[in-house]
């Protein structure tokens, strides 16, 4: 994706560099929605204003997503709070388009970016498709290895039985439900 | 999907994040997450956000069942939790006056507690218990059907910045004492349904909403107010008593609030109190509640029209931007002049709805137009009025000259909806006057609602 073309010129810009070797080039504003590009130029205050922030965790395909979603909010934000609540729904449907893996991708390198209102819109979209799950079906989603040994996973059980109460113990193991095509 | 290159990558993350995904699951989801593996064994148990409803346990048919289900639920949950718990909501309607929710409460306020949320159900209101009180954190704290009774050596919340009491119990001098306790207020919801003369001292306050039976609202020290909304209800008696006080009730409400930007004023016909006799009144009306609402007719507007008032307002409310009142009475000369005064004081309204009274009688007598020369400065204009809406107008003259004031003094208006409430005869009639009006914006629509 060249971004470059579409920044204005005008418009001042941050050059990221991603953990695949890519430049990616944002606006400033939106760039400095990053805790973390905004940490580099506070610790950094001889850094030239064109210098290339590296983020050796996280690639491309992520960041240019991520700054997708952070550069509409910013747009909305300024147009008051039902423009918010807007973005905040098409930001949420964007998401919902997101495989699993992609949408741990985008967790894992929000969490680096240190973007917390974005955060917190990801961590509710895992949220949602968690929710209600059989404890297989989270396993896989995570990718979680049950390291329990049959024993320790029923003493577990025992122990927090009144949440379980009500979960059919068969229904606990769901055929596989990721409908998700990558 | 090749299970090889499924990488467990979430169960490293820093608990933050991990928590950040377990507050937004049900809890009894959450507590679940101790099986998946055994790091996950008490990572639920970390989370410092906690909310309980019945969606927690499996419900049956029978209430002292799911009582002690949900009971269980909480003990447990609250023993196993390690940790600091920053918020705690429970709305349940099974728990009536259970001994545990006091013992609850009493762990919660050895935890540091900061948001507190306690929404019981309709019988027996709850009775707080005075632990309530040593929750020297609390910056949130929000209860439904209490009865609050705050012991003498209670201080105040000195962090709370939000305070919501829905329909309380609570003595009179307690209410304004626990609100000028807590320095540090921001945020106040009030809904009261017993007379309650109330005066409120609160520096830091933003945002104020009162709703119940208020037989005084003194705004005495809230300088940094920016958003009101009053929903006023008043007996007879009480309306009575004040067409004999003489102190300026616009001025004790809103003497003091330069920086507001909202102010609503509601009329709500919820609980029927009374059984109300058929006063006959015509069927145009179109709210059923209507009849019941009889006695609630007087409106804030009705509130703040009376006393007397001192020439000159002295305080310019630039800020305010949207002002919505309903049931403005405009046969009532007094109310129309509170309307107008509001109006005059900011130059900076943009949007301005109206709702008028359904029943407005016709006036007895020639309506005194001259009113309208007399109290509108010929430099008055609404520089920033952008959007009116008049809802059920019944086409009194006062109405007519209200609407031709605003038309005529507003240069940047863009939408004029008017919504009649009087049958064909009246609409016809009032479209005919409404052709006539000036218009000082050339783009300015007049959209007339038809039902």
């Amino acid at each position: 994706m060249s971004s470059t073309t579409e920044i204005e010129t005008h418009t001042k810009t941050i050059t990221l560099k991603t953990a695949d070797g890519k430049l990616f080039t944002l606006a400033e504003s939106v760039a400095m929605e990053f805790k973390i590009v905004k940490s580099f130029f506070d610790d950094n205050p001889d850094a030239l204003s064109d210098a290339v922030v590296p983020l050796p965790n996280v690639n491309l395909g992520e960041l240019a997503k991520i700054s997708f979603c952070c550069e509409a909010q910013l747009n909305f934000r300024s147009c008051g709070e039902s423009a918010n609540d807007e973005s905040k729904a098409q930001q949420r449907k964007f998401l919902k388009q997101q495989t699993n893996e992609e949408l741990k991708s985008l967790i894992l390198a929000a969490n680096f970016l240190e973007i917390e209102d974005f955060l917190d819109v990801v961590n509710q979209e895992a949220a949602d498709r968690i929710k209600n799950k059989s404890v297989e079906y989270v396993r896989r989603f995570f990718g979680i290895e049950n390291d329990y040994t049959p024993d320790e996973e029923a003493k577990v059980r025992a122990e927090n039985a009144w949440a379980f109460e009500g979960v059919d113990p068969d229904s606990d193991v769901e055929p596989d439900e990721d409908v998700m095509m990558n | 999907m090749d299970d090889e290159l499924i990488q467990d990558l979430i169960s490293d993350l820093p608990q933050s994040i991990i928590e950040s995904i377990l507050i937004r699951l049900p809890i009894q989801d959450a507590v679940r997450t101790s099986v998946l593996s055994s790091k996950w064994r008490y990572k639920w148990a970390t989370v410092t956000h906690l909310v309980f409803d019945n969606r927690c346990v499996a419900l049956s048919n029978d209430r002292s069942v799911d009582q002690a289900s949900l009971v269980k639920f909480i003990t447990r949950a609250l023993f196993l939790h390690q940790g600091p718990i920053h918020k705690f909501q429970l709305s349940t309607n099974y728990l009536q006056c259970s001994p545990d929710i006091d013992q609850w409460l009493l762990f919660l306020s050895r935890t540091d507690i900061k948001e507190l949320f306690l929404e019981l159900g309709d019988g027996e209101w709850f009775r707080v218990p005075s632990c309530l009180f040593n929750c020297k954190k609390l910056t949130r704290l929000e209860l439904f059907r209490c009865e609050l009774d705050p012991p003498p050596s209670f201080k105040g919340f000195l962090c709370l910045r939000s305070l919501n009491l829905h329909q309380v119990l609570v003595a009179p001098e307690a209410i304004e004492s626990l609100i000028s306790s807590c320095p540090l207020l921001e945020s106040m919801q009030l809904s009261y349904f017993d007379s309650l003369a109330l005066t409120i001292h609160a520096p830091n306050l933003k945002y104020l909403c009162l709703e119940g039976e208020f037989t005084d609202i003194c705004l005495k020290n809230t300088p940094l107010l920016v958003a009101i909304s009053v929903a006023m209800y008043m007996t007879e008696d009480v309306a009575e008593h004040f067409e004999q006080s003489s102190s300026c009730n616009f001025i004790k409400f809103l003497g003091g609030v330069p920086l507001l930007e909202k102010l609503v004023g509601h009329i709500y016909f919820t609980k029927v109190k009374y059984m109300i006799l058929d006063f006959g009144l015509s069927s145009c009306f179109s709210y059923v509640s209507l009849q019941h609402a009889f006695i609630y007719m007087f409106s804030i507007l009705k509130y703040l029209s009376i006393g007397d008032y001192p020439g000159r307002l002295p305080i310019t409310y630039s800020h305010l931007r949207v002002i919505e009142l309903y049931q403005v009475s405009f046969e009532d000369m007094n109310e129309i002049l509170v309307v107008l005064r509001l109006i005059l004081n900011s130059p900076n309204l943009k949007e301005l709805q109206i709702s008028g009274s359904p029943n407005t009688l016709p006036a007895i007598g020639a309506p005194d137009l001259d009113f309208w020369e007399k109290e509108c400065p010929s430099d008055c204009t609404l520089k920033r009025l952008r959007d009116v809406k008049m809802t059920d107008m019944s086409g009194v003259p006062h109405e007519m000259e209200f609407i031709k004031f605003l038309l005529a003094n507003s240069p940047v208006l863009e939408s004029m909806t008017i919504s009649p409430c009087v049958v064909m005869d009246g609409k016809v009639h009032m479209l005919i006057e409404l052709l006539r009006f000036r218009r000082a914006s050339p783009q300015a629509e007049i959209l007339f609602i038809q039902d």
